[in-house]
């Protein structure tokens, strides 16, 4: 009988692992058949030129934030049409002179400072207070630790001609990928992500995911869906399903880059990894059956949603069928000599941040990198370091809720020392 | 001005000429790095088993399926996935006769770890093996660079 069980549990795993692979190989063939047909020239007169508003959520932030203040007010997009809200939220550093200096030189510039009565109580409640200064009819995100293209804001605005779309996303490429080992490993995963993922998802007309900064609103989209909920740790993901939900589009531009810094120790890889399954596997609860109901999305934005939703369980499962394969082979079960060869292929198709060592491959490929590849054998070990992340947020999060603890998460947020990056000189 | 029409047609005729004999060259090699290919599948079944002979097939296919989008000559392509096969295969056995001496050496529970450890192992050659390949597929043109 346990026997029995034990292979049940196996197949089906194995089945839900390989529609993981077969996905993110559609995924990567997608791309390429992209990448070989030319691409369509960007209006440059564009028609379109809505007043912009900028969130910028900040929380002592005073190493990065004067870099990106200086790249906004070198933004090529009409002064007269943009409007920048730092939200210095509760920072007690030097955030709230800086932000101040360069709002007393530039007009479209302006600070909101929140004291810790009233901020401090995380990123979303930073960007609802930004949100009702706002007066644009577009709203743009950006971490105060990016560094944007100038063009940026005419390359997000583009696609909000079609009425559908209600937010786009820009490409998030990894600033301080030469610092160490680590910083080039999220470059890898955030290229998976990034240059193949959500290209492909736009192109099929799957779940175009919001990545929570390098992102353009409508308005009046963000006011219907209630803004960013307090409550989430993945507010970005809670955002996209909402937008879904509410019978709207996400289009993703993979030529509107913004550069992060990544996180470069294994410390903050941990805290800020645990933060993001925490948060995806809240939404997964939250969101996993009015993604079935609802009638705005089609059937292979319903599957996508919802593999999507599950994607922080997957380090698990693949972890535990490995284990039951073993399992197996010592119960010398007829089929697992045949299927045993499978689980750890599959088992390496998931290393890195969830996207397969082919995605990223292809990704580097694509991006023309001719040595960033030759770290991708060196993914499997963030996999296997996502497996015990992926299980704390789990345990968090059943513990949380058989308490029936809830309230507002506070601000986790990764240290950002503005230090090191392959493409700007501070 | 005949002469040098007559030169002209003569060395169009050449290049057309050198042309097809490339293409004859590659085709073969074409063909011999497919059988090369076919061969290690086989040597694959007989001297390890079906299940490695699967998996080396479905890493083939899945290889060639992505790198067939990539701007870079066939020949180039199967010849890069023949040197991987040929590797893999003196990997595996390589692996198998360390997996007998060490089970000759410190009792028969190393083959039980030694089969345990062997998927994961081809896996590890697999991945490195693909994204060291891909450096050869580059074309070399347009590195991706920041647009600030």
């Amino acid at each position: 009988m346990i026997v029995e069980l034990l292979e049940f549990a196996f197949l089906l795993i194995i089945t839900l692992i390989l529609a993981y692979g077969v996905r993110h190989y559609l995924f990567t063939i997608t791309v390429l058949k992209l990448a070989n047909k030319p691409r369509k020239a960007r209006v440059t007169e564009n028609s379109n030129e809505p007043y912009v508003s900028i969130l910028v959520p900040a929380h002592n932030e005073e190493k990065v934030i004067e870099r990106l203040l200086k790249q906004l007010t070198l933004l090529t997009y009409p002064k007269n049409k943009l409007h920048v809200i730092v939200v210095n939220d509760a920072s007690f550093d030097q955030t709230g002179r800086i932000a101040e200096k360069y709002s007393q030189v530039y007009d479209f510039i302006e600070v909101l400072h929140r004291d810790k009565n009233v901020g401090g109580k995380g990123k979303a409640s930073a960007m609802n207070a930004g949100l009702q200064r706002a007066i644009g009819e577009i709203i743009l995100c950006f971490d105060a630790d990016y560094y944007p293209q100038k063009d940026i804001v005419e390359k997000l605005v583009e696609a909000f001609v079609d009425p559908k779309v209600g937010a786009v996303q820009g490409r998030v490429v990894v600033l301080n990928e030469p610092q160490n080992i680590v910083t080039r490993l999220v470059a890898l995963e955030r290229i998976g992500g990034y240059r193949v993922d959500q290209e492909a998802r736009d192109s099929l007309g799957l779940i175009t995911q919001f990545g929570g900064t390098v992102g353009a609103f409508r308005h009046s989209v963000l006011e219907k869906i209630g803004g960013w909920d307090p409550s989430v740790l993945a507010e970005d993901t809670d955002l996209t399903f909402k937008v879904y939900l509410a019978g709207y589009k996400i289009r993703y531009k993979v030529d509107a880059e913004c550069y992060e810094e990544a996180v470069d120790n294994w410390r903050a890889y941990w805290h800020q990894r645990v933060r993001w399954a925490k948060g995806h596997m809240q939404c997964f609860f939250r969101h996993c059956f009015q993604v079935l109901k609802s009638s705005n999305l089609n059937t292979k934005e319903k599957i996508d949603g919802l593999m999507i939703l599950s994607v922080y369980f997957m380090p698990l499962l693949v972890f535990f069928s490995s284990l039951i394969s073993i399992l197996l082979l010592f119960l010398d079960v007829y089929f697992i000599s045949y299927a045993w060869f499978f689980v750890p292929v599959l088992f390496y198709c998931f290393a890195g941040n969830f996207a397969p060592f082919y995605e990223v491959g292809i990704g580097v490929y694509l991006d023309n990198r001719t040595r960033t590849q030759w770290l991708i054998p060196l993914l499997i070990f963030t996999f296997l370091y996502n497996i015990p992340i992926c299980m704390k947020a789990l345990l968090d999060i059943m513990f949380n809720k058989t308490l029936r603890k809830k309230g507002l998460e506070p601000w986790y947020k990764t240290v950002h020392l503005g230090q090191g990056n392959s493409y700007i000189k501070n | 001005m005949v002469k040098l029409k007559k030169q002209s047609l003569q060395s169009h005729f050449i290049i057309k000429q050198r042309g097809r004999v490339v293409k004859i060259i590659e085709k073969s090699a074409t063909a011999l790095f497919l059988t090369i290919i076919s061969f290690c599948i086989l040597a694959f079944y007989k001297y390890l088993n079906l299940g490695s002979a699967m998996v080396l097939l479905i890493t083939n296919l899945l290889f060639f399926s992505l790198i067939y989008y990539l701007k870079s000559r066939t020949v180039k392509k199967i010849a890069l996935m023949a040197i991987g096969n040929i590797a893999g295969l003196l990997f595996s056995l390589f692996y198998q006769f360390l997996a007998s001496q060490f089970s000759y050496l410190f009792g028969s529970s190393m083959i039980l770890i030694s089969e345990i450890l062997f998927p994961f192992s081809v896996s590890f050659f697999a991945v490195s093996f693909w994204s060291y390949g891909l450096t050869f597929l580059y074309d070399g043109k347009n590195k991706k660079e920041a647009t600030t």
